[in-house]
């Protein structure tokens, strides 16, 4: 899930089949994952994702079968790429790890003006759009792909 | 003692209870009217007014597979207005040639039931404009509830901007302690199981410091400054007690649930007037877990309120 992508990769015990994705960075950190797969026999799927596009990663994981577990790691806007293929192919939020190489780039929505403030890991910022202070939560939309910023009185 | 009109329309929150707890708190709503006028019908209309107006990205939101489901609103709760207020609305209808008569705002509105460009707005648009309550629309699909459409004018410090789209666990996941014990997950439930002709009521509570409706998570930078100035002397008049109504309805075609939601304000200082209620209320007061108080936007001045709440009773 979103909101855990700095946390470590825990193999998920007893699923269906294992999907491992990366780019070029994000590789090494699949290795133990994979190595329990194999210790468990189970069914997986190892891909270092370079060029391939949209339509066909929506091919592969349209083709997967119920059960089938996730695993993405890499810098941010590749597994963000690949997260939305993927939930847009049927996987839900619960059969998905995601691991992030590199800086986080979330997106923290105003809650006074709805702008959008592009955010590193910092929990504190000023909205870029309207100049009011955030504090960024953990509440996140889908639809927006973004965190709710909240304000507050306290300081003001 | 006067009991004037605020006080005998305004919906006790409370029950028997001496102590508030999270639960799933429905009962079977009777009569099964979807609406409520009070007094106050032609202010709050055109408050909502003002404020879609201005403000339409956070008061209305819709995506755009619920129109089927925003007639069938239309249809329950014009219905609604002319069987339970039939003095102050009118329907005529011919085939899908509906005309709308609302006697209070004097207006005429022809339309042709299920063809959006009859519409100035989009219908769940067009009928909230005439009922005090905000509007929201869940839809199910894949086992769960979505919030895929509302207007929302009176939020209690939430946006409809950020949450719309969201699951129903998505929405009330910043709630501190619903997951506990998989309230969520048995609310969720109790949702999903709700059938067409058994619509269901609840009510909840919160505080406020100040009067103001329209309490929306994008001006909280203004409105919330009012808790800062509460006193042991102005609790009375400056903390409101707000009650929420809040419905739901199966809607049997589309499979849709609506939710409705009567925003009622009412002074500390009129409510506490009958005894055993200020007696009850200080006890529930007294006894809110911190982090309930923290949610409810409370904690800041319920020292005070307490404090004001003690003085009146030695009154007594």
């Amino acid at each position: 899930m979103m909101r855990r992508v700095k946390e470590e990769l825990f193999f998920s015990k007893g699923k269906r089949k294992y999907l491992f994705c990366a780019d070029s960075e994000g590789v090494e950190a699949l290795y133990p994952l994979v190595r329990q797969a194999m210790e468990d026999k189970a069914p997986f799927d190892f891909h270092e994702i370079k060029h391939e596009s949209d339509s066909f990663l929506d091919l592969w994981f349209s083709q997967q079968k119920m059960g089938t577990y996730l695993y993405l790691s890499g810098k941010w806007d590749f597994v963000h790429r690949l997260k939305n293929l993927a939930i847009e192919a049927g996987f839900t939020e619960y059969e998905v790890q995601i691991k992030v190489i590199g800086p986080i780039r979330k997106k923290v929505i105003c809650c006074q003006c709805h702008g959008v403030n592009d955010v590193d890991e910092e929990m504190h910022i000023t909205c870029m759009h309207c100049g009011i202070s955030l504090e960024v939560s953990n509440h996140y939309s889908r639809r927006l792909e973004a965190y709710l910023g909240y304000s507050s009185i306290q300081s003001s | 003692m006067v009991i004037n009109d605020d006080l005998r329309s305004f919906p006790f929150p409370f029950g028997d209870s001496q102590v508030y707890k999270y639960s799933n708190n429905a009962t079977p709503l009777r009569p099964p009217n979807a609406i409520e006028l009070t007094d106050k019908y032609i202010d709050e209309i055109r408050l909502k007014r003002e404020l879609l107006t201005n403000h339409p990205e956070r008061c209305y939101q819709s995506s755009s597979q619920t129109l089927d489901a925003q007639w069938e609103i239309v249809d329950l709760i014009l219905h609604n207005l002319v069987g339970y207020y039939p003095d102050q609305f009118k329907l005529e209808k011919k085939d899908e040639q509906w005309i709308f008569t609302n006697l209070q705002t004097k207006e005429n509105i022809a339309f042709t039931f299920g063809d959006r460009t009859t519409l100035e707005v989009e219908p769940l648009d067009f009928i909230g404009r005439h009922v005090q309550e905000d509007l929201l629309l869940m839809m199910q699909r894949d086992g769960d509830l979505f919030l895929d459409a509302g207007q929302l004018c009176f939020p209690a410090n939430w946006s409809l901007f950020f949450n719309v789209g969201m699951t129903f666990k998505e929405i009330h996941s910043p709630i501190p302690g619903f997951q506990s014990e998989s309230l969520d997950d048995r609310i969720l439930q109790f949702l999903m199981r709700i059938e067409a002709g058994t619509p269901w009521g609840r009510k909840n509570w919160s505080l406020m410091a100040g009067n103001k409706l329209d309490t929306s998570l994008e001006t909280f930078a203004e409105w919330g400054q009012a808790r800062k100035q509460v006193t042991k002397e102005n609790a009375g008049k400056l903390v409101h007690l707000r009650v929420e109504v809040q419905k739901l309805f199966r809607l049997p075609q589309s499979n849709g649930i609506l939710f409705t939601i009567h925003s009622h304000m009412l002074p500390l200082e009129r409510f506490i007037q009958h005894t055993p209620w200020l007696e009850q209320f200080y006890a529930i007061l007294h006894e809110l877990p911190a982090f309930i108080s923290d949610y409810k936007g409370i904690s800041l001045y319920r020292q005070q309120v307490l404090e004001y709440l003690v003085e009146e009773m030695k009154k007594r």
